[in-house]
């Protein structure tokens, strides 16, 4: 079994290295340069910082899965993809908050803007870098497990938020490939699917492994006590 | 008589401040009208510098993150194989 789990891992390792690798090379080679008003070259943030904003969104959806699973039934495995899925969605949050400024900058002529897309999607990054913190530093027992649980629940409710805000909203962010965009070339469509797969795989490997380290992390800690009950006995 | 209508601001019996705005340099260069152009260029920023800055993060922050998670693995494997032999040890003591 353990064999098993370690060569699917091994498989999306090598998978993963082998899409970022072709997606960097397809934004450099096949991806097409946009309008000046776009950003021209610096369009090209694009190919990842929507997917990792979508990876942002896949994390966010598993963080609440798990979180709500943790508060319905407190298991180790509910705990640990929880605590995985927050800290991957920080790492896609800032990727995404890092990229978009830089874009902006060449498409809109600031760095941000407190546009309701951005805005929104700050406070959701905020709220799973607060479930991170609280995890890191409240200790790790039931109760902190809860409420960071809570607050991981609470950190997805506000995603759907962050996808509607500029229909519902406006603001300066694009809407090019949601519905009533206009829409992108097909050279570009391609890149951007390769950005979504190589993403995914992404996120889905990075997922696996944080929670495998929170797993064993437990395991360290049901083992110390173990010894500790052990050393009292004697 | 003072003629309010012609300087606005001072009443009758009230004097014009001492400085005399005329007198002051006017710093050069200073641009004293906007006049619409087309084709004006709206951000200079370097597209190029933006494009590397963007996906050199990307990777900062992503090896990061691996980086820490590996350092994490190989402190919970160590500190594991730690336990798990000293469980072993008490277990065959207790046995014997």
């Amino acid at each position: 079994m353990q064999n098993k789990v370690w060569g699917w891992a091994l498989v999306l390792t090598v998978a993963t290295a082998l899409l970022l690798t072709a997606l960097f090379v397809a934004v450099g080679y096949h991806a097409p340069l946009a309008q000046a008003e776009a950003g021209g070259l610096s369009q090209k943030i694009f190919y990842f910082h929507v997917p990792a904003a979508y990876a942002l969104y896949l994390c966010g959806v598993i963080c609440c899965g798990f979180s709500a699973s943790y508060l319905i039934r407190p298991t180790s495995l509910n705990n640990a993809w929880a605590r995985s899925a927050s800290e991957c969605a920080v790492l896609f949050g800032l990727v995404v908050l890092t990229s978009g400024p830089l874009w902006a900058k060449k498409a809109w002529g600031v760095y941000w803007t407190w546009d309701p897309r951005l805005t929104t999607l700050l406070l959701s990054v905020l709220i799973y870098a607060s479930v991170v913190v609280l995890r890191v530093f409240a200790g790790d027992g039931d109760p902190e497990r809860r409420f960071a649980s809570a607050l991981g629940v609470l950190g997805t409710v506000n995603l759907p938020i962050v996808h509607l805000s500029v229909r519902k909203w406006g603001g300066n962010h694009p809407t090019v490939i949601s519905r009533g965009g206009g829409g992108i070339s097909p050279e570009m469509r391609h890149v951007l699917l390769l950005g979504f797969v190589a993403m995914t795989a992404l996120a889905l490997l990075l997922l696996w492994l944080r929670a495998r380290n929170a797993q064993q992390n437990d395991r360290v800690r049901e083992l110390e006590d173990q010894l500790s009950l052990a050393d009292l006995d004697n | 008589m003072t003629d309010i209508s012609q300087d606005p601001g001072l009443g009758p019996g009230l004097q014009r401040p001492a400085t005399n705005l005329q007198s002051l340099a006017a710093p050069q260069g200073r641009a004293s009208e906007f006049v619409a152009v087309s084709g004006a260029e709206a951000e200079n920023t370097s597209a190029t510098a933006m494009l590397v800055i963007a996906y050199s993060l990307f990777w900062l922050l992503l090896l990061g993150f691996v980086w820490m998670t590996w350092r994490r693995q190989q402190s919970l494997s160590s500190r594991l194989r730690i336990l798990e032999s000293q469980i072993e040890k008490l277990e065959i003591g207790g046995s014997k």
